[in-house]
């Protein structure tokens, strides 16, 4: 009788060590190991997140004391071609200098922001070609006019030729720059 | 009867007379250590079995408080993300975030077109004025990496050489170079003509060169200021051969 209980103890411990360690082993532990590393990518990501809030706090402030030079900033470099706004303000410049320009070619396509995009590439420019006539002085202002121009151009290639009397012919080709269109 | 003892009995009897009675009291103690012991070392070993058993459940409530308390953990880490990605989600948050990146693209257009400018606001009356009078200019070129190209007629080939002394003196113009001289008798008037092709220095090379006169090393006379006659109708006004 005895003997036979404690067989029946015996087996019974095992069984109870064996079940609570096999137990542990396949279920607790690899759930707790899941859990400890989704809490540690949750952490990353939550103080990322909270960088980034913090950021973007320092980037108001930031923005607010520099809103004349970002407004100006924003003029240099509109947002997409802006080609109503960009002809507007060639012709004002040609008007100024009294100057004609019987064709103007505005190429460069709109492209939308990827994210994290920041950096200038081919597809952020507007391409600007026309041809002038009229007096160095003329032509010289122009080219002056162009570069201090508030929206920013950049003269990729100048080339002058003598028209008909003492006047001047001179092609353009210009860059401007924008931003991509938001989505 | 009584007395008769079958002679096994009395041999049995007898034996254990033979043994001392010490020795068999210190058997029969044996035996029963023996059993003790053996018993004694059982429960023993039940029992590290049961502490192991024991320890085996206790250990997996332990990972499993852990692992519930890490559940917590987990479901608070949850809420507070979602907290912070909702504040960031908001509007003016996103607002802030366009206009930020806007401000970063547009500084590194800038910085960028800056790093590949020619200033030829400033570059142009220079050029203007290193042309000699007695030199007409048919056609400049100026491409986007700085290349010039001055294509223009003359009365000899000594004037085209001093076109190009007069050139080498700008400090906006480096690699000064004949490209091409012909003459040419079409009209009978004997002109000289060439291209010549140099190269703009970028402008921070050349901020010094402003205070710069025009100086004209082989006797070539420059236009003087910004106000002349066009290079390019030099000859026009200065009696050239057109």
């Amino acid at each position: 009788m005895n003997k036979s209980n404690s067989g029946f103890y015996t087996f019974l411990a095992i069984l109870i060590a064996g079940i609570s360690f096999f137990y542990s082993w396949k279920t607790i532990l690899p759930k707790y190991q899941k859990t400890n590393r989704e809490i540690l990518t949750i952490e990353n990501q939550t103080n990322a997140a909270k960088s980034k809030l913090s950021s973007l706090g320092k980037a108001k402030t930031d923005l607010d004391q520099l809103s004349d030079i970002v407004d100006k900033l924003f003029i240099a470099v509109p947002e997409g071609k802006d080609t109503p706004n960009l002809l507007t303000e060639l012709e004002f410049l040609l008007t100024q200098l009294k100057l004609q320009v019987p064709t103007i070619q505005i190429s460069g396509s709109d492209s939308v922001a990827s994210a994290g995009r920041a950096s200038s590439t081919s597809g952020d420019t507007v391409q600007i070609s026309f041809s002038v006539t009229g007096s160095f002085e003329q032509l010289n202002s122009l080219v002056l006019f162009l570069e201090r121009d508030v929206r920013f151009m950049n003269i990729k290639s100048v080339s002058f030729a003598s028209a008909d009397s003492s006047d001047l012919s001179m092609s353009l080709q210009i860059e401007a720059y924008k931003r991509p269109l938001a989505k | 009867m009584d007395r008769q003892q079958p002679p096994s009995t009395q041999t049995t009897q007898a034996q254990p007379s033979a043994i001392p009675q010490g020795q068999v009291h210190n058997r029969a103690e044996a035996a029963s250590t023996l059993g003790f012991a053996q018993e004694s070392s059982f429960n023993f070993a039940m029992l590290i079995l049961w502490l192991v058993a024991a320890f085996a459940v206790a250990a997996t409530v332990f990972f499993w408080l852990m692992q519930n308390n890490n559940q917590t953990t987990l479901n608070d880490k949850k809420i507070e993300q979602s907290n912070v990605l909702s504040e960031l989600a908001r509007p003016s948050n996103k607002e802030i975030e366009k206009k930020a990146n806007d401000f970063k693209s547009s500084v590194t257009q800038l910085s960028s077109a800056f790093k590949s400018r020619y200033s030829y606001g400033s570059f142009l009356p220079e050029l203007y004025k290193k042309v000699n009078s007695d030199v007409k200019i048919m056609a400049i070129s100026i491409a986007n990496d700085g290349a010039v190209s001055l294509t223009g007629t003359t009365s000899s080939y000594r004037a085209i050489a001093d076109q190009m002394l007069s050139l080498k003196s700008s400090a906006y113009l480096t690699d000064v170079d004949l490209a091409s001289s012909s003459v040419s008798n079409d009209k009978g008037t004997g002109e000289f003509n060439f291209t010549i092709s140099t190269k703009i220095v970028k402008e921070d090379k050349t901020s010094t060169s402003n205070s710069e006169t025009n100086t004209n090393t082989t006797g070539g006379s420059g236009n003087g200021t910004g106000s002349t006659p066009s290079p390019l109708s030099n000859s026009d006004t200065n009696g050239g051969t057109q």
